[in-house]
């Protein structure tokens, strides 16, 4: 592993996770008083005033972002304005709700769309093929509440199916995986034709052919493991969209997790939940696409195995 | 699937019966499922002051007096809780008898020391007080004292006849002394302790609160074995539960939602009146120097603005019969027969587009543009209510312009002429703070950065008289005076009375209340049979 | 009985096409251990003759008529399963770029043990064992290295040893090779083209050559088909299509194959040099993600000149770092040490402000036409570009870019067209046009006909011959083919690992060769014994038009 690679990368990364915590800062201090929507709507002047004090709110913006930033570096994210609790064990409580949600939809993304997109590919211009691109774009063109009251009105409401929001049994877990893998799984199922077909036309699946490998085992160990590559890092992207993505279906159906906690936050300028919800949310995203990066090498034997002097 | 689930639950219910059967077979209460949009984050029922709290708070606590809605949708009258007699001692002095053998959710029995500490300036109304947001409805108290085990004396500054209603407000929810001082405030709201009927096991604010029977309640054994609110801030979510029997209740059905709910037979939606009107404020003010004039400095043109609107032709177009316009200012019915006459026209609040020309032409208007702040979506119906508004002042010659912003804070944010707003009418049984709290000095109307008027001298002097007037004859004559002083300044208008709708099953009998909190204890709510 | 017998095969083209069939009546016999050529040039429809045989064909080309029989028993009726279990196993290929044809996910040895896997032969050990004597015997050194390596990781020849252990795996008797030494330097061509030679004799198989190039057919066949656009026009014997070819595609084919024989120098090099470097160094220091960086390097000392008007040929295999020296003298790459003199200018370290207006003396075109034009912009935008960026006037670059269109041989009139209208030669000339219209004192043209056919390779080398003896720029040529360099070339500069071996006038060079290397390349290219012999070379010369010269 190359030091100075990582070395790299992980600069590029704090840079990264700085300019997002900065910018959220500033948006926030300046898009609107946080007091007046977090208090009653007519609370008295000098009710806002006392909290004012109280959260520092009276400070000039640059001594309120160095004393952030001085805290965030000590690993302290602060206090939520709205109930008072460490903003970090806020969120360390939901993420585990979302992190089940999300690998969950993200599990059955990679069953449906990996598949369908071997079946698009090997299947070129066929029925099949259109149906299933029609299902990808649809995928990714429906809106996650849409398809998340869509899910609720007729598996909840008409069919009697499913719970209809919440959790506690894995039947909770059914509607808002799907809608929120849905989008990833079309996506999955395209990135997954493109790439089949990508590697369907190399020499090599002409060779495979010669040797007198069947179609089964040609599209399985040839093509799908070169496939696969390029379609890794299309992981590390559908990772947004599924943060994105949880935020409305976690609405949509109760879930208890960092998405929910998220609007909450924001309707009420809970600024230092909103602050390391963002942050927290970046490096995810960071980290995926870094993790992504590296898988990316070690799943491609150009990467990891250095070509040596014949 | 179902079937499956069912089948499970039964199987496993069959391998537990040996161990659970005699727990079972005792009770036979519903474990009940409020399925509501939020949860405030803090259950201290002073900090946590909210729709989303309020709903909660009178499962969890018992005020010490409180209003009571059996019998009587408008709450009129205060019924006896934890304060057995509320007798005014002296002009400024009010001595509260407690009820002996009240127990807290701990276990602890209830004393004086703790209404005292409730009600006292450590927690609500001092200098750095523990629940900040208290100070506004405990104005004007200068001491609470325990002066016997079950004697608590309170004073004030002035003569304060309200007293009794402030202790049937969200500061008079008793909390034990010292189990609220060892966890502090904060604390205290994620694990609160009251003497109410239900106590709370868990609290998740950013997913439920389930509250168990506390079968030692003062007021004998509570009707529902348990309590869950759980949030479902989506209605199809909530709405699907409540048909498929996951939740019992649930709120905020939205207003072109309610002829769906009422499709299903097994449901019951209510529709009920709260003690809140929108409205919107004018800016009387002048505009500061270098700004354009305001021309609404003018009376005239604001009158002429009220009565060129058709408000009740509104009301009941957006709304049909579920609420309605006061056909005067503060003439509310919630304040009973003393305060409210059904028959008073408004002197300037009403329907008159000819005097309104006559008005408009006399007030020098030249048709500039008045901006009217409001917040989107936060009021149901007031965009709508405000486009058809727009068109009738057009007509008239007056052009104003709607300026829908995302939050309050941008609202606030000047220039604007007209700005949107609620306001409360809950607070003493009787007209005072929608009329002289929320107007008078002090008020965020004349305080506040975004403020609109100041009051005039007439005003001032009627209003105090007002709020230390005890003799009711006196007091009604006072208030209609304020009323007719208001007017003639005319700050505002009232649009309607905010209406919200439950839904539950059908097999419950359950009462509401007048603003958002939700009654579970015996007298409210019963499994029908 | 023959392995392999065709007759009267027909692939139907998708409608469309340029025309109906890709093949059309083709017939062809090939006897155990005999080499059969089918020979022609792209688009002749001989690489789909091979695909037929193995069921290979893409999905839009169909098999219409015909007849292709194995050891006597026919196969286009059978249904593709059996068809499968033939490949491999009694049929085998080789295909022309062997890198690409093994897979990069895979070690290599793998890959040939999967060929015993797939038609269930040997137990694993077993497998592993007959791998390694696989290897042992396509002569690639350390086989147990290479059972462990990636394709990436091997040469061009390596992988086409392996390709080739993975055709010998189950001793088929028909062995079908698609131009199995197109894609590899000339020395490895031989090696390879050895190889298959002995495998033939030792293992008795029949074998199906595809080539484009009548230098290799030379090496190995003893029997030729020719085709040209899906028909056959000539078959006969080695000696008899060679010696006598009948066809006037066939003549045409054999004539505009490069003899590596020298042209005449033409112009004194004591002129000042336009173009000069001395002692130039460039090492690239690789870094991988997941390795420790690697070391090459890739010039080391070299020095050149180049003097007006004549054509240097830089010659080597890949890797011997021409392709690094010609892009340091453009200032592409910046060399590490030594010094470069573009006229009387020092550039070794010029900032890119100060070299630009210099540029436009040294111009470059490249092995693939196709990269290198903008597919949205029309042949005279793309020609005019050049010298509107040098400061000529709009009208008079357009007007100057539609004389230089016809310059090159194309038509006028067809400078409003765009790239993909134009086939790989003419786009080849579109590229010289424009590099031409700055009116360069040096064209840099780095292997500039690798990727077309003989006959058009011919015309291109023509046309700069005549464009140079017209404007009088001086060529720098870049190529891995001798028969190339000895065409077109003045003075060639032979190459090898980093350094320039061998410098010196064309004839000399090749009448006689100093370095070893240098031997080794002529020795080793394609079709020499027969051009030798045939005595073709002299004509052929000549024929290309510059013999004269200035001098």
């Amino acid at each position: 592993m190359n030091l100075r690679f990582l070395g790299m990368k992980a600069f590029r990364t704090a840079l990264t996770l700085w300019l997002v915590v900065t910018f959220v800062f500033v948006v926030l201090r300046t898009s609107g008083d946080p007091l007046v929507s977090l208090l009653p709507a007519d609370s008295e002047p000098e009710v806002i005033a006392y909290y004012r004090t109280l959260w520092g709110l009276d400070r000039p913006l640059p001594v309120q972002y160095l004393r952030y930033m001085a805290a965030v570096f000590q690993g302290d994210f602060g206090i939520s304005l709205r109930d008072t609790r460490p903003v970090i064990d806020l969120v360390t409580e939901r993420v585990p709700a979302t992190a089940l949600l999300g690998l969950t939809a993200l599990a059955l993304a990679l069953m449906v769309g990996v598949p369908l997109g071997i079946l698009a590919a090997v299947r070129r211009n066929t029925l099949l093929d259109r149906l299933t691109m029609a299902f990808a774009v649809l995928g990714f063109a429906i809106p996650n509440f849409f398809l998340g009251i869509l899910m609720i009105l007729t598996f909840s409401l008409t069919l009697r199916w499913l719970p209809s929001s919440g959790t506690g049994t894995p039947w909770h877990l059914i509607m808002p995986a799907c809608t929120l893998g849905l989008a990833t799984a079309g996506a999955l199922a395209r990135f997954t034709r493109s790439s089949m077909l990508e590697v369907l036309r190399r020499p090599y699946m002409r060779t495979a052919q010669a040797k007198g490998v069947a179609p089964g085992g040609r599209i399985l160990r040839h093509a799908l493991p070169n496939a696969a590559i390029p379609v890794v890092t299309v992981l590390g992207f559908s990772l947004g969209g599924l943060i994105g993505g949880a935020i409305v279906t976690e609405t949509v159906f109760a879930w208890p997790g960092v998405g929910r906690l998220l609007v909450s936050a924001v309707a009420a300028r809970d600024l230092a939940v909103v602050q390391g919800l963002v942050l927290l949310i970046a490096a995810t995203m960071v980290i995926a696409n870094l993790v992504v990066d590296l898988l990316y090498g070690l799943l491609d034997p150009r990467i990891r195995v250095a070509s040596v002097d014949a | 699937m179902r079937s499956f689930l069912g089948m499970a639950l039964a199987v496993l219910t069959l391998a537990l019966a040996p161990f659970g059967s005699a727990l079972a077979q005792a009770d036979t209460r519903p474990d009940l499922v409020i399925a509501v949009d939020n949860l405030w984050p803090t259950m201290e029922p002073v900090n946590g002051i909210s729709t989303t709290g309020g709903r909660v708070h009178p499962s969890i606590y018992d005020t010490l007096l409180r209003r009571r809605f059996v019998g009587d949708p408008a709450g009129v009258e205060k019924e006896p809780m934890l304060a057995t007699k509320v007798e005014q001692t002296a002009p400024t002095v009010w001595r509260v008898s407690l009820r002996e053998g009240v127990t807290f959710h701990d276990g602890t029995t209830m004393t004086a020391e703790d209404v005292a500490f409730t009600l006292s300036s450590e927690r609500l109304w001092g200098d750095r007080p523990m629940a900040p947001r208290g100070k506004t409805f405990a104005r004007g108290f200068k001491r609470v004292e325990a002066t016997g085990p079950l004697t608590v004396e309170i004073e004030t500054t002035a003569p304060d006849p309200t007293v009794p209603d402030k202790l049937a407000l969200m500061i008079a929810y008793v909390v034990p002394k010292a189990a609220y001082l060892r966890m502090g405030a904060d604390q205290f709201g994620l694990r609160p302790i009251g003497t109410g009927p239900y106590r709370v096991v868990s609290f998740n604010s950013g997913d439920a609160i389930r509250l168990e029977a506390f079968d030692a309640y003062w007021g004998g054994r509570p009707p529902a074995k348990s309590l869950t609110f759980r949030i479902v801030p989506e209605f199809s979510a909530r709405l699907a539960g409540l048909v498929s029997g996951e939740f019992d209740f649930i709120v905020l059905v939205p207003f072109d939602q309610r002829d769906v709910m009422r499709r299903y037979a097994d449901v019951t939606l209510l529709d009920r009146q709260l003690e809140n009107y929108p409205m919107f404020s004018f800016d009387t003010l002048p505009a500061p120097d270098g700004q354009p004039a305001n021309p609404l400095v003018n009376a005239d043109l604001r009158k002429a603005m009220v009565m060129a609107i058709d408000m009740d032709a509104i009301t009941d177009a957006l709304w049909g019969n579920a609420t309605f316009t006061p056909s005067a200012p503060f003439n509310f019915p919630e304040y009973g027969p003393g305060y409210f006459d059904a028959a008073r026209k408004g002197r300037y609040t009403r329907h008159d587009p000819a005097q309104a020309r006559q008005l408009l032409q006399r007030s020098g208007y030249r048709g500039q543009e008045l901006r009217w702040h409001i917040v989107r979506g936060f009021f149901p119906n007031y965009e709508s209510a405000a486009e058809i508004m727009v068109e009738q002042w057009k007509q008239v010659g007056i052009n104003v312009q709607m300026v829908v912003v995302e939050n309050f804070d941008l609202a606030y944010r000047r220039p604007f002429h007209l700005l949107n707003m609620s306001m409360s009418s809950e607070f003493s049984g009787d007209p005072m703070r929608p009329l002289w709290i929320d107007w008078g000095p002090g008020s965020n109307r004349v305080a506040a950065s975004h403020k609109t008027w100041v009051p005039t001298p007439k005003f001032l002097e009627l209003g105090q008289a007002f709020e230390f007037e005890n003799d009711p004859a006196k007091r009604k004559a006072l208030y209609l005076q304020l009323v007719e002083e208001w007017e003639t300044v005319t700050p505002a208008m009232y649009l309607w009375r905010t209406v919200v709708s439950y839904a539950h099953k059908k097999r419950y009998e359950w009462t509401s209340t007048s603003s958002e909190a939700m009654r579970f204890d015996a007298a409210h709510f019963k499994v029908a049979r | 009985m023959p392995v392999l017998a065709v007759e009267g095969l027909s692939v139907r083209l998708p409608g469309g096409a340029d025309r109906p069939f890709a093949v059309e009546d083709l017939s062809l016999e090939v006897r155990p251990g005999e080499i059969v050529c089918v020979v022609g040039e792209s688009g002749s429809g001989k690489s789909v003759t091979a695909q037929a045989v193995m069921d290979l064909l893409p999905p839009d080309l169909a098999v219409a008529s015909g007849s292709v029989r194995y050891s006597g028993r026919e196969l286009l009726p059978l249904p593709r399963a059996e068809r499968l279990r033939l490949n491999g196993r009694d049929i085998a290929m080789v295909f022309q770029e062997p890198i690409a044809a093994l897979n990069p996910f895979y070690r290599v040895g793998r890959q040939v043990e999967e060929v015993f896997r797939v038609h269930g032969a040997g137990d694993g050990a077993e497998r592993r064992r007959r791998v390694l004597a696989l290897f042992e015997e396509v002569r690639l050194p350390d086989p147990a290295r290479v059972f462990g390596a990636y394709p990436h990781q091997l040469s061009g020849g390596q992988c086409q040893r392996v390709m080739i252990a993975m055709a010998l795996a189950l001793e088929p008797k028909l062995l079908i090779a698609d131009e199995p030494t197109t894609a590899l330097d000339v020395t490895t061509q031989a090696q390879i083209l050895s190889l298959i030679r002995d495998l033939r004799a030792r293992h008795g198989a029949g074998v199906l050559f595809i080539t484009h190039d009548f230098g290799v057919v030379a090496e190995i066949a003893d029997r030729i088909v020719v085709m040209q656009t899906g028909r056959t026009v000539e078959t006969g014997t080695v000696a008899s299509v060679l010696g006598d070819p009948r066809h006037p595609y066939t003549r045409a084919l054999v004539a505009a194959v490069p003899r590596p024989v020298p042209r005449a120098q033409r112009a004194a090099t004591d002129a000042r040099p336009v173009l000069a470097a001395e002692g130039l160094r460039k090492v690239f220091a690789r870094r991988s993600l997941f390795g420790a960086g690697r070391r090459t390097t890739a010039l080391d000392g070299v020095s050149m000149t180049l003097a007006p008007g004549e054509t240097l040929g830089l010659v080597g295999e890949s890797g011997s770092g021409k392709s690094t020296l010609a892009q340091s003298l453009l200032r592409l790459v910046d060399v590490e040490a030594g010094a470069i003199r573009l006229g009387g200018d020092e550039v070794t370290r010029m900032g890119e402000r100060r070299f630009r207006p210099l540029r436009r003396r040294i111009q470059i075109i490249f092995q693939d036409p196709w990269a290198s034009l903008d597919p949205r912009q029309t042949a005279v935008d793309a020609i005019a570009e050049g010298p509107i960026i040098h400061g000529v006037p709009w009208a008079d670059a357009i007007e100057r870019a539609r004389r230089l269109i016809a310059q090159v041989g194309l038509d006028p009139q067809a400078g409003d067209r765009f790239p993909h209208q134009f086939s790989g030669g003419q786009r080849q000339r579109l590229c010289i046009a424009r590099a031409l219209a700055v009116e360069p004192e040096i064209l840099v043209a780095d292997e500039p006909v690798s990727s077309l056919d003989v006959s058009v390779q011919a015309q291109i080398l023509a046309l700069l011959d005549v464009l140079q003896r017209q404007l009088g720029f001086a060529m720098l040529f870049v190529t891995h083919d001798l028969r190339v360099a000895a065409r077109i070339c003045d003075r060639v500069a032979v190459m090898h690992r980093g350094k320039v071996v061998e410098e010196g006038e064309t004839a000399a060079v090749f009448a006689g060769p100093r370095h070893d290397y240098t031997r080794t390349l002529l020795a080793a290219v394609p079709g020499r014994a027969w051009f030798d012999v045939a005595g073709v070379g002299a004509g052929a010369g000549a024929g290309a038009g510059g013999a004269e010269g200035r001098a």
